[in-house]
């Protein structure tokens, strides 16, 4: 027999108390001192918090994270966007996209993170490394969706007599949209973890110096209050992004 | 008024002068796994008139739907040719003068009801004709609706509005690829008293592709009757009833007699198919 579907605040109930049951495993897992030093309770993490001059320091390179991820990641949907335009337009192109762009993603960010601080500066770099971890789920998706969009749409274009651009533009592209915001769903939580490991490799300001000057000074709590900004960093972009693609879905998608 | 081609004959319209569609000895076949190819289509010939509006009726799998997509130019045939009006399917589209409506409709979600109608304009570069929009719009009985998007509309009156976009911008021939087969019977009868009536204020040549016996003879001038494996036309019948046909035409003797004649072309079709698949076939 199928378990009976339950309701929304029963499902919220049920996944709040999940998270509740969590936490306090945490604490107390944290309090037993069971894992060690380097894990430690949730309040002792909650005490990084507890003079303003903390609070004010982890909320300010939370936002400067937080405009490195949001600038990666635009930086990353508008190459993404670009190249799969561009290997859809021109299909020629689509093989040697699809494989420049595996492999560069291919390359491990710790090998060329040093070199980019030369390139880009100790500001940028943040930025460069969250676009580098945004722009390859982002051109999958938008790539899927454009690759097995229905075939309803192109065979009206092409009977309408619409050009290859005109049929881009008006039909298959608004079709695809779906799935390119999916892309930046998905996306997301991988550009807040670029912009902290940029972060890492000298930047001036951030959620990474923390982690890093944190870890170098043994000021665990204070780690792992930053490590969590980061985390509900991305959790934000990732549920904000689900209600523009639940949006986008109902609107866009056949 | 019953023919039987013979292979390769090419079924016409009786009295009829130059042919506004000829499709001559068209083959297609499809890979089918390592099995090899199904042959779709075997040596396809058919003519159309100008204004005439002709239904392909025919079992499932017998590759109507394939023919209508070679017509349109969506499939290149392996073998024969399609002229319409003396040209390719690829020019005639080229010069935006094909309509099409698809069993699914194949609305764009995003577009209201009068976008969807305007998108054959959009696509061909062309300014949108606000006024014939709004006209064809009252024409399927959709003019309370032109704002709405199509997943606010019914199935019918979605079908409606892939009628309309079909022929905005005046097609010098329509293809209908069963798009009446989703819908309820009561809706599907609306729909084709409708479409007689586009048809009569239009007289848009017309290819009709539909399951229903009593649909074809309804609004047909002529119905071809295809067997499958290979896909061919096993026969036709001229429909010589008067137009219009209202709903009553659907109860005389001659119009029952017709849809006899069909109905048995139609099980000598499937039979011929079923015997063509059968073992040793």
């Amino acid at each position: 027999m199928r378990p009976e579907a339950s309701s929304g605040p029963a499902r919220a109930g049920w996944r709040l108390l999940g998270f509740g049951l969590a936490l306090a495993l945490w604490e107390a897992i944290g309090r037993s001192g069971l894992w060690g030093d380097s894990f430690p309770a949730l309040s002792a993490i909650a005490s990084a918090y507890d003079t303003p001059a903390r609070r004010e320091l982890l909320l300010r390179a939370l936002g400067r994270t937080g405009g490195a991820a949001a600038l990666g990641l635009l930086i990353g949907a508008l190459v993404s966007a670009f190249l799969v335009c561009a290997a859809h337009l021109v299909t020629r192109l689509h093989e040697g996209i699809d494989s420049l762009s595996t492999t560069i993603h291919a390359i491990p960010t710790i090998a060329f993170a040093p070199i980019l601080i030369l390139l880009a500066g100790p500001d940028w770099t943040p930025v460069v490394l969250s676009a580098f971890a945004a722009y390859f789920p982002i051109m999958v998706a938008f790539d899927s969706g454009l690759k097995f969009a229905p075939r309803a749409p192109a065979d009206l274009a092409s009977v309408f007599g619409a050009s290859p651009l005109r049929s881009f533009l008006r039909v298959r592209l608004p079709a695809a949209l779906p799935s390119f915001v999916d892309g930046l769903r998905m996306a997301a939580p991988g550009a807040v973890i670029g912009a902290a490991l940029g972060e890492w490799f000298g930047a001036p300001r951030g959620l990474g110096v923390i982690i890093i000057s944190s870890l170098q000074n043994v000021r665990i709590p204070q780690l792992w209050a930053a490590a969590l900004l980061c985390v509900a960093c991305s959790l934000s972009a990732y549920v904000l992004l689900s209600v523009l693609h639940r949006w986008a879905q109902r609107r866009y998608a056949w | 008024m019953i023919g039987q081609p013979a292979a390769g004959g090419a079924p016409a319209s009786p009295g009829s002068s130059a042919p506004l569609v000829r499709v001559e000895g068209v083959g297609k076949s499809f890979p089918l796994g390592r099995k090899g190819r199904l042959q779709a289509l075997a040596d396809i010939s058919l003519e159309m008139s100008a204004g005439e509006l002709v239904a392909v009726i025919g079992p499932s799998g017998c590759g109507k739907s394939t023919l209508l997509r070679i017509i349109a130019g969506l499939e290149a045939p392996d073998a024969g040719q399609v002229q319409i009006g003396g040209r390719s399917a690829d020019e005639v589209s080229a010069t935006h003068r094909l309509g099409v409506a698809f069993q699914d409709h194949a609305l764009l979600p995003w577009l209201t009801v009068a976008q969807n109608i305007a998108l054959p304009y959009r696509l061909a570069g062309r300014p949108v004709d606000a006024d014939r929009v709004a006209r064809l719009a009252a024409m399927v009985g959709l003019a309370d609706f032109v704002h709405s998007r199509p997943r606010e509309l019914s199935g019918g009156m979605r079908q409606r509005v892939s009628i309309a976009r079909a022929i905005v911008l005046e097609p010098e021939l329509l293809l209908l690829d069963e798009p009446f087969g989703a819908l309820d019977l009561v809706t599907r009868r609306l729909l084709n008293q409708e479409m007689q009536n586009v048809w009569a204020t239009l007289g848009t040549t017309t290819l009709l592709i539909t399951h229903s016996v009593e649909e074809a003879v309804l609004l047909a001038d002529r119905v071809i009757v295809m067997a499958a494996r290979p896909g061919r036309i096993h026969g036709q019948c001229d429909i010589p009833l008067p137009r219009p046909r209202d709903r009553a035409v659907s109860g005389t003797m001659e119009f029952l007699r017709l849809v006899q004649t069909v109905t048995v072309l139609l099980d000598e079709a499937s039979a011929a198919s079923a015997a063509a698949s059968g073992p040793g076939a």
